[in-house]
C-alpha cells in the first residue's frame, strides 16, 4: 500500500491574477486559490492517504479526467459555517500572539503594501471564528473513507493562525478554535489531480489559469505561498525574506533562502509532533542542492489523525541549537486533548556543539557559496561540524558565516521513510526495554529494601551496642542494645569517649584511632551510667555517615558474654562474606549507568537481583541465626498452604537455575495444607534451594511432597556435589562448611543449614540428609563408589 | 592511540565478567583467566601493560600474589605492575602476605569500578 500524505495549501491573499509555473513534483501541490481577503483567509489543507485501490482515476478517459480537473479547478465554494468563538475557548499565549501579530504585519507589508498600513482595513467579511469540533470530524474523514474510497481518509481543514475574528480582526494564535471543512468536491477533484499523472500537462497547456506554483516558506511554522503576478516567485520570495529576517525565528532557514539560486518543495511528510507537516526543500546554492527540511506548523489535532502514520511520529526543524528528533506518543482516548504531543517529549535532543570538527569539500562548497552570497568576502566563513546520523537519515551541518552559526540537515526523503518505519520499531522496543527495566529496578529496589530492612533488623538484634560516633566522639546513633549495657536511656549527644569510657580505655581508643582511620579493635572497659564498669570488645570501623566526616561505628560487645574469639572470628568471616556480592552489585550498579553496556543491561540486571538476593539471603540467615543464639525463639504456626509456598519460591530460583542450564523440577500438588511457622519455612526452603543450586554444577533438582495420614515429606533432590562420608554427620553444625575444594570455592558463613535444621526442629520435623552414589566397575574390575547427589529430607508431622 | 593492555585474573564469575565489560568498554585492551592454568595459556601470546589479580584464586589465599611473583621472576613479565584486588586483605593483615613497597598496589573489596579505574590510571 502506498502512503501518500499530500498536502495542499490554498490560501486567499490579494491577488486575483498571478503568474504560472509548473514544476510540480508527483506528491505535492500547492495551489494558489484565487479568492480574496473578504471571502476567504486561511489556508485550506487536504491530506489524503492510503489510497484505496479501488479508487483509480486512471481507469478515466482522458477527457473525463481533465473535465474533472477542470471541475475542482472551478470548484470554488467553500462553505465556511458561521459560527461564533465558543466562550471562553481562545486561549493563547499573549507573547506568541504578539510576536505572531508583529509577523503578521510585516509579511502584509511585503505581500500587499497597499493594504499594510493598517491591518483594521481588512475586511475579512464573513469569516468568522469557527467552533471546533474535532470528535465530528474525525468521525466524517472516517466515515467518508469507508463509504466512499475505502481506506482513504482524507479532509479539508483552514489550519492556519489566520483565522480572523472581527472582534479581534486579526488574531492570531495557535489555539484559535478552527473548523475544519469537508468539500467533496474540492477533494475529489484534488484526488483526481494526485493521482493522474497527466494533471502537470493541464497547467503547461494553460488550463489551469488560477493554478501558480506555489512556495512554501516556513516562519513561524506558518506556510505561506507566494504569488506575484509578473514577478519571478523566486526572487519576490527572496526579497520578502530579506524583509523577514530581522524578526523571523528561522534566521538560518532565511539565510540559505537568501543565497539560494533556486528554491522548491519536494516533498511533504506529515509531522505528527504536535504542530504540522514537514517539508523538504531543494534549495539550490551554486547549483548544489541542499535537501532541507522544514516544518509547516498545522494545527496539533492532526496529531490525532495520525492513524495513518502507523503511530509515530518524526518531527525536526531547523535551528542552530535545538534540532530534535522526537517520538510522540499518541493520545490514547478519543476525547483526549493532544497537549502532551509536544515535541521532545520523547525526543533525543542534539547536541551541536558536540558535532565532530570536519567537514567533507563537496559540503565546504555549498557552505563558502552560503557565505559568498550574503556576507562580505571579508568576513570569516568556516564549516564547524558536520554529524551522519544515522538515526535519521540525514547529514547536520554547522557552519559559521560571519559572526552567525548556521546549521543545516541534508537528508534523503526516502531513508528518512525507512528510518520511519526502524524508529517506529525501535519506539516501541525502547518502551518495552523501559517497562522492563521499571519492572526489574521494582523488583530490585524491593529486594533492596527487603535487604535494608533485614539489615536494620540485625542491627537492632546485635547481641551488641552499636553506636554511631563523630571525630570528637560525640554519639550520634546508637541501637537499644547500647542504651541497656551502659543503662542510660538517653545516649544521643553525649560524648562516649568521657561518658562511657573508662580513663585507660579512653587513652587507648585515642591511641588507636590516631594510627588507624579506617577501624581498630580492642579490649576496653566500658562503664555504665551508674559508673561501674564491664569489660567488653570494642571494635570500630569507620562509615561513611551523611554530614558526619571522620565517624566511627562502635560494635560493643561485653566480652563476659560473647567469647571473643568466636566474636572477632564470625564478624571477619561474615564481612568477608557480605563483600562478594557487594562488590558484583557496585560493579554491576556502573555497567548499567554506562550507555556502552546497554545491549547487557537486561543481563546484567538479573546479575544484580541475584547478588542482592543472595546478599538478602544472608542477612535472613543471620538475622536468624543471631536470634536463635540469644533469645527464646516463639514458633508461630498457622496453616499454610505448603504447596504454593514452594511453587513461589523455586519460581524465584527459576532464572539463576536456567542460567546456570540446571533444570529445576517442582513436583508439587496444587494444595499441601501444614500447620508451620512460615517464616521459618520460607527461609528453609529458600536455604536447601540456594544450597542445591550453589553445589551443582550440572543436571537437575527436583523437590518433590509427599503426604500420608501421618506427616509430610518434602525432598530436594539434586545432582551436585554431594557430601563425602565422612563430613555427613558436621553438616548442620554451626559455622560447619564442607572441606573440599568445591564447597571452599564457595562463598558461604556456614550457618544456613544449621538454622534450617533448628527451624524445622522448632516446628516439630527432622531435617535429615541423604547421599547418593554410583557403583562403578573400573577397568581392572575394582568397584569404586562416587557421590553423585544430595538429597534433603524435610519430615513434619501433619496434625 | 594504542591500546593499553590488562591482564584480569579472577576467580569469581561475575566480577571477572563485569570488570572485564567495564574495562573494555574504558578502552583497555582486556583478556581474563579465572585460573592460574588459563592464565598460563593466555600470557604465552599477550603481554600486558598491567596485571590485575584477584589474591585469593579457589581456595588458594595467596595464589594471586604467588602466581605474580612467579612472572616477575620470568624476564617477559619483569616490570609489569600488578594490582591486587581482595576482599581478604585489610589494614591488619596486609603485612602477612605483601612487602610495604606494594601495598599500595592493592584495591580492597568492595570497590566501585571508578575507584577500580583510578587506581589503574594512577599504576599506568
Amino acid at each position: 500500500m502506498i502512503v501518500l500524505v499530500i498536502g495542499i495549501s490554498i490560501i486567499s491573499l490579494f491577488n486575483k491574477n498571478l503568474g504560472k509555473t509548473a514544476k510540480f513534483r508527483d506528491k505535492l501541490i500547492t495551489h494558489k486559490y484565487e479568492s480574496s481577503l473578504n471571502e476567504n483567509l486561511g489556508f485550506l489543507t487536504l491530506f489524503t492517504t492510503e489510497v484505496s485501490n479501488e479508487f483509480d482515476l486512471k481507469s478515466d478517459s482522458e477527457k473525463d479526467r481533465t473535465a474533472k480537473i477542470k471541475e475542482y479547478l472551478l470548484c470554488r465554494k467553500i462553505e465556511i459555517e458561521n459560527i461564533k468563538p465558543e466562550q471562553g475557548a481562545v486561549d493563547f499565549n499573549t507573547d506568541d500572539f504578539k510576536l505572531e501579530t508583529a509577523e503578521m504585519n510585516s509579511v502584509l507589508k511585503i505581500l500587499a503594501p497597499e493594504n499594510s498600513a493598517s491591518l483594521d482595513n481588512l475586511n475579512i467579511g464573513n469569516l468568522n471564528m469557527v467552533k471546533h469540533d474535532y470528535k465530528e470530524i474525525e468521525k466524517r474523514a472516517y466515515l467518508h473513507s469507508s463509504n466512499q474510497t475505502k481506506g482513504l481518509q482524507s479532509f479539508v481543514f483552514i489550519p492556519t493562525q489566520l483565522v480572523a475574528s472581527q472582534d479581534d480582526n486579526f488574531l492570531v494564535s495557535n489555539t484559535v478554535k478552527r473548523e475544519i471543512l469537508f468539500s467533496k468536491c474540492i477533494e475529489e477533484k484534488l484526488l483526481a489531480i494526485l493521482y493522474d499523472k497527466e494533471w502537470q500537462k493541464i497547467f503547461d497547456d494553460g488550463e489551469a489559469k488560477n493554478i501558480y506554483q506555489a512556495y512554501f516558506i516556513p516562519i513561524s511554522g506558518f506556510v505561506r505561498i507566494l504569488n506575484k503576478e509578473g514577478q519571478n516567485p523566486f526572487e519576490y520570495y527572496k526579497n520578502m525574506f530579506q524583509g523577514l529576517s530581522s524578526f523571523s525565528n528561522r534566521p538560518y532557514f532565511t539565510q540559505t533562502m537568501l543565497a539560494a539560486d533556486e528554491f522548491r518543495v519536494s516533498n511533504l511528510y506529515l509531522d505528527t509532533s504536535g504542530s504540522g507537516i514537514i517539508v523538504t526543500y531543494s534549495i539550490f546554492v551554486n547549483n548544489k542542492n541542499l535537501n532541507v527540511a522544514g516544518m509547516i506548523g498545522i494545527d496539533r489535532r492532526i496529531v490525532e489523525l495520525k492513524g495513518v502514520l502507523k503511530r509515530m511520529s518524526l518531527g525536526f526543524g531547523i535551528g542552530p541549537r535545538d534540532f530534535e528528533v522526537g517520538f510522540h506518543p499518541i493520545p490514547s482516548k478519543e476525547n483526549e486533548q493532544c497537549g502532551d504531543c509536544h515535541s521532545g517529549r520523547f525526543g533525543t535532543k542534539f547536541d551541536f556543539k558536540k558535532l565532530e570538527k570536519n567537514f567533507d569539500d563537496d559540503k565546504k562548497i555549498v557552505a563558502q557559496a552560503l557565505a559568498d552570497k550574503w556576507y562580505k568576502p571579508d568576513e570569516e566563513s568556516e564549516t564547524i561540524s558536520r554529524k551522519e546520523d544515522a538515526d535519521i537519515g540525514s547529514t547536520v551541518y554547522l557552519i559559521r558565516i560571519g559572526p552567525k552559526e548556521v546549521a543545516y540537515f541534508l537528508f534523503n526523503p526516502k531513508r528518512i521513510l525507512r528510518k520511519y518505519q526502524f524508529l517506529t520499531f525501535l519506539y516501541y522496543l525502547s518502551l518495552l526495554t523501559i517497562i522492563a527495566l521499571i519492572g526489574v529496578t521494582l523488583k530490585f529496589v524491593s529486594s533492596k529494601a527487603k535487604a535494608e530492612k533485614s539489615h536494620l533488623e540485625v542491627l537492632r538484634h546485635l547481641n551488641g551496642g552499636l553506636i554511631v560516633v563523630d571525630q570528637e566522639g560525640e554519639i550520634k546513633l546508637h541501637n537499644p542494645k547500647m542504651a541497656e549495657l551502659v543503662e542510660d536511656s538517653n545516649l544521643y549527644g553525649k560524648n562516649f569517649l568521657s561518658l562511657y569510657l573508662s580513663n585507660e580505655s579512653k587513652t587507648e581508643y585515642e591511641h588507636l584511632s590516631g594510627r588507624s582511620k579506617k577501624g581498630f579493635e580492642f579490649t576496653g572497659r566500658i562503664e555504665r551510667k551508674d559508673k561501674t564498669v564491664f569489660p567488653a570488645i570494642i571494635t570500630s570501623a569507620s562509615i561513611n555517615y551523611p554530614g558526619l566526616p571522620n565517624a566511627q561505628m562502635l560494635i560493643i560487645i561485653p566480652s563476659e558474654q560473647l567469647e571473643r574469639t568466636i566474636a572477632a572470628k564470625f564478624i571477619h568471616g561474615f564481612s568477608h562474606t557480605l563483600k562478594t556480592p557487594i562488590t558484583s552489585i557496585l560493579l554491576l550498579a556502573d555497567r548499567l549507568r554506562r550507555k556502552k553496556a546497554q545491549p547487557k543491561f537486561d543481563y546484567y540486571f538479573s546479575l544484580m537481583q541475584q547478588q542482592v538476593d543472595e546478599f538478602t539471603n544472608m542477612l535472613t540467615n543471620l538475622l536468624g541465626f543471631s536470634k536463635l543464639e540469644v533469645e527464646d525463639i516463639r514458633v508461630r504456626k498457622e496453616n499454610t498452604n505448603l504447596a504454593a509456598m514452594l511453587r513461589s519460591a523455586i519460581k524465584s530460583f527459576q532464572e539463576k537455575a536456567s542460567r546456570n542450564k540446571i533444570e529445576l523440577v517442582a513436583n508439587v500438588p496444587d494444595r499441601l495444607m501444614a500447620n508451620i511457622d512460615k517464616g521459618m519455612f520460607y527461609v528453609i526452603i529458600n536455604n536447601l534451594l540456594e544450597n542445591a543450586l550453589k553445589y551443582t554444577n550440572e543436571g537437575k533438582i527436583i523437590v518433590d511432597t509427599h503426604e500420608t495420614p501421618g506427616k509430610i515429606t518434602i525432598s530436594c533432590k539434586d545432582t551436585g556435589i554431594g557430601v563425602p562420608t565422612d563430613e555427613k554427620g558436621k553438616i548442620f553444625e554451626k559455622f560447619y562448611r564442607g572441606n573440599t575444594l568445591e564447597v571452599q570455592k564457595k562463598d558461604g558463613i556456614g550457618i544456613g543449614l544449621y538454622l534450617s535444621r533448628k527451624y524445622v526442629e522448632l516446628n516439630g520435623g527432622t531435617l535429615t540428609y541423604e547421599t547418593r552414589t554410583e557403583t562403578k566397575k573400573n577397568k581392572i574390575g575394582m568397584t569404586t563408589e562416587k557421590e553423585i547427589g544430595s538429597t534433603f529430607i524435610i519430615q513434619i508431622p501433619k496434625e | 592511540m594504542k591500546k593499553n593492555k590488562i591482564f584480569l585474573l579472577e576467580d569469581n564469575p561475575i566480577h571477572r565478567e563485569v570488570i572485564f565489560d567495564g574495562l573494555e568498554d574504558a578502552g583497555y585492551e582486556v583478556k581474563k583467566a579465572q585460573d592460574v592454568d588459563s592464565a598460563e595459556k593466555i600470557l604465552k601470546a599477550f603481554i600486558p601493560d598491567l596485571f590485575l589479580f584477584d589474591i585469593v584464586i579457589g581456595i588458594e589465599k595467596n595464589k594471586g600474589i604467588q602466581y605474580a611473583e612467579t612472572l616477575h621472576k620470568n624476564p617477559r613479565f619483569k616490570n609489569i605492575p600488578v594490582l591486587y584486588i581482595s576482599a581478604h586483605l585489610n589494614d591488619k593483615n596486609i603485612g602477612e602476605y605483601l612487602p610495604e613497597e606494594s601495598w599500595n598496589n592493592v584495591l580492597p573489596k568492595p570497590f566501585d569500578f571508578d575507584q577500580l579505574l583510578s587506581k589503574i590510571k594512577g599504576m599506568l
